[in-house]
C-alpha cells in the first residue's frame, strides 16, 4: 500500500472512528428495531470509505456521514415497507433534521453516560452487563435469572429512565462550568 | 400526548424501549409513529432515549462490562474522547465482515495488523480494593479515626449525604451521594496537636498476586477525585483541597498505629490540590495524582482533605465524590504513537 494511500486510510479510519457512536445513534433513531439500524450501519460505512473522496475538510465528516446515513435509511425503509411497517418518510426526514440539530447535545449525552454507570447500583451494572455485554439476549438472561421476560424488559426500561435522568443532570452541571 | 391516545408520558417511551429491544409489533410502530409525529417535545425525548440505547447497546458494551474494572485507553492520553476512540475501535473488531473484507480487502493488512499493535500500549485498570469511591454504599457520619481495615473510608467528622445533583429513584430513594468534610480534626496519633484539616482516608490492600507479579517501572498508581465547593463564591476563609496518596510496605492493618509518623517510609507518594474560596457556579474541581508503583508496594493510604486557612467549626459544603485508583500498566515496549494505529 502506497502512502497516500495510507494516509487515506487513516484519516478515514480516525474520523469513522470518532463519529461512529454519533452514526449508530442516528440511525437508531431513524431505525428503532435493531436488526434494521445494524444493517443499514454496515452500509453506511461501506459507502462512507467509497466515497471518501468526496469529503473536503475533516470537520465535515459527521454532518457528510449523516447525509449518507439518511439516504440509506431512506433507501431502507423503501425496500422494507413493502412488506412492514416502517416510520413513513415524513417522520424520518424530521426526525433526521432533529438529530443533526441535537448533534452535539447527543455527543455530550453519550459522554456523560459512563460517569452514570458508575453510579448505578451493582444488581443493575449486572443487568445492563448481562443483557448488553457481548450479544447476550435479554431473553437468554431472564432463564438465568429465573425472572419473566417481561419483568426483565421493565427492569432495563427502569434502568435507562434513571440513566436518562443521571445523564441530563451531568451535561447541565457541565454547562455550568 | 393527549390521554385520548391511552398513551400516558412513562408508556411512550415504554413503547420505544419495546421496539429497540426488538419485542415491538407493526402495531407498536405505527402507534410510535403517531405518538412522534403529533408531539415535538416527545420526539426530543425519543432522541435521547434512543442516543441512550445505543450508547448501552452498541457504544458501551466494554465500558459497562469493566464499569470501575478495566479501561483501556491509547497513548497516555487520558481524555474521555480518546477513551470513546479506544471502545469504539474495540468495536470496530467486530464490526460487519463487510466493513473489515473490504478494507483490508483493499488495504492490504494494515488494518488488522495495526489493531494487533494497538493492544500492546498502555492498559489502565481501577484498583478493585478501593471500596466505594462514589460514597454510595454509606450514609450518614463516617467511622472517625484512621482506618484499621483496608478498603473502608473513615477519619475526621464527615458525612455521607444527598448534594444538590443526587437523582432521585422510583422507590424514592436517591443516587448520588457525596461526603462532606465538616470539622477540621487532630491527627490520631497527636490529639492535642491542632485541628487544622478535615481529612478522611482509605487504606487500599495492593498485596495480589497480579500487581506482585509487576516489575518496577511498569507501573504507575493514579489517584483522582472530584471535590466540590457549594459555598458562595469568595467565601471565607479559602480551603485547600487536597487528594493525596501514599505507598507503604508493612501491614495496612497496622498503619493506624503510627499515621502520620511514617509519612517519611513512604516507597512513593503524590499529591494534588487547590485552593476554593466557594464557587456560585458549582464548579466541580477534579483532581488527580500520579506516583510510580515500587514493586515491592503492599498498600496504600489514600487521603482526601479539606483544610481550611483559618480554624473553622463547620467548614460548610465542602465535599468530594468519584474517588478512582487507577492502575496504569505500561509494559516496557516500544512507545508508539497510537492514536488511530499510527507507529512509530
Amino acid at each position: 500500500m502506497g502512502a497516500r494511500e495510507t494516509d487515506r486510510h487513516e484519516r478515514f479510519q480516525g474520523l469513522y472512528l470518532q463519529h461512529e457512536g454519533a452514526l449508530r445513534s442516528f440511525l437508531r433513531t431513524l431505525l428503532p428495531v435493531p436488526s434494521d439500524a445494524t444493517e443499514v450501519m454496515q452500509n453506511v460505512a461501506i459507502v462512507l470509505w467509497r466515497k471518501f473522496e468526496d469529503l473536503g475538510a475533516s470537520s465535515e465528516f459527521r454532518r457528510w456521514a449523516f447525509g449518507v446515513a439518511r439516504l440509506e435509511a431512506l433507501q431502507f425503509r423503501r425496500m422494507k415497507a413493502r412488506d412492514r411497517h416502517v416510520f413513513d418518510e415524513g417522520l424520518l426526514q424530521l426526525l433526521a433534521s432533529e438529530a443533526e440539530q441535537d448533534a452535539d447535545l447527543l455527543a455530550t449525552e453519550r459522554e456523560a453516560l459512563s460517569e452514570c454507570l458508575q453510579k448505578l447500583e451493582s444488581s443493575q451494572r449486572l443487568l445492563i452487563t448481562a443483557t448488553y455485554g457481548d450479544g447476550a439476549r435479554l431473553d437468554e438472561y431472564s432463564k438465568r435469572s429465573g425472572r419473566t421476560a417481561m419483568s426483565v424488559y421493565k427492569a432495563i426500561h427502569r434502568i435507562r429512565m434513571r440513566l436518562l435522568d443521571c445523564v441530563r443532570h451531568r451535561v447541565i452541571r457541565r454547562a455550568d462550568r | 400526548m393527549s390521554s385520548s391516545d391511552g398513551v400516558n408520558g412513562d408508556q411512550r417511551l415504554e413503547l420505544a424501549s419495546r421496539i429497540m429491544d426488538g419485542r415491538g409489533s407493526d402495531a407498536d410502530l405505527q402507534k410510535l409513529q403517531v405518538l412522534l409525529e403529533d408531539d415535538a417535545e416527545f420526539r426530543r425525548e425519543y432522541l435521547r432515549y434512543a442516543n441512550l440505547v445505543s450508547a448501552l447497546g452498541d457504544g458501551c458494551e466494554s465500558e459497562i462490562a469493566e464499569v470501575a474494572k478495566v479501561a483501556v485507553e491509547v497513548g497516555g492520553s487520558r481524555t474521555v474522547a480518546d477513551r470513546q476512540v479506544w471502545l469504539a475501535y474495540r468495536r470496530s473488531l467486530t464490526l460487519s465482515g463487510v466493513l473489515l473484507g473490504l478494507l483490508i480487502g483493499l488495504l492490504g493488512t494494515s488494518l488488522a495488523w495495526s489493531m494487533s499493535e494497538r493492544r500492546l500500549v498502555v492498559t489502565v485498570e481501577a484498583v478493585r480494593g478501593l471500596a466505594d469511591g462514589g460514597f454510595e454504599s454509606l450514609s450518614g457520619s463516617l467511622p472517625s479515626g484512621f482506618p484499621q481495615t483496608v478498603s473502608a473510608w473513615s477519619g475526621d467528622t464527615a458525612e455521607v449525604m444527598k448534594t444538590v445533583f443526587a437523582v432521585e429513584t422510583a422507590d424514592g430513594g436517591f443516587r448520588g451521594k457525596s461526603l462532606r468534610f465538616v470539622t477540621p480534626g487532630s491527627d490520631a496519633t497527636a490529639l492535642q496537636g491542632p485541628a487544622t484539616s478535615c481529612d478522611v482516608f482509605q487504606i487500599v490492600d495492593l498485596r495480589t498476586p497480579k500487581l506482585r507479579g509487576l516489575r518496577s517501572g511498569e507501573a504507575s498508581l493514579e489517584l483522582a477525585a472530584e471535590f466540590l465547593d457549594l459555598r458562595p463564591a469568595r467565601a471565607e476563609p479559602p480551603v485547600s483541597l487536597y487528594c493525596q496518596m501514599f505507598v507503604f510496605r508493612g501491614v495496612p492493618e497496622e498503619m493506624y498505629r503510627e499515621w502520620p509518623r511514617r509519612n517519611g517510609e513512604a516507597l512513593a507518594s503524590a499529591a494534588a490540590w487547590h485552593r476554593s474560596s466557594g464557587s456560585g457556579a458549582r464548579l466541580p474541581v477534579h483532581l488527580n495524582a500520579r506516583c510510580f508503583l515500587p514493586h515491592e508496594a503492599d498498600f496504600v493510604v489514600v487521603q482526601l482533605a479539606a483544610r481550611p486557612d483559618t480554624p473553622l467549626a463547620d467548614l460548610g459544603e465542602v465535599y468530594v465524590d468519584e474517588v478512582s485508583l487507577r492502575l496504569r500498566l505500561q509494559p516496557t515496549l516500544p512507545e508508539r504513537e497510537v492514536l488511530l494505529g499510527r507507529s512509530r
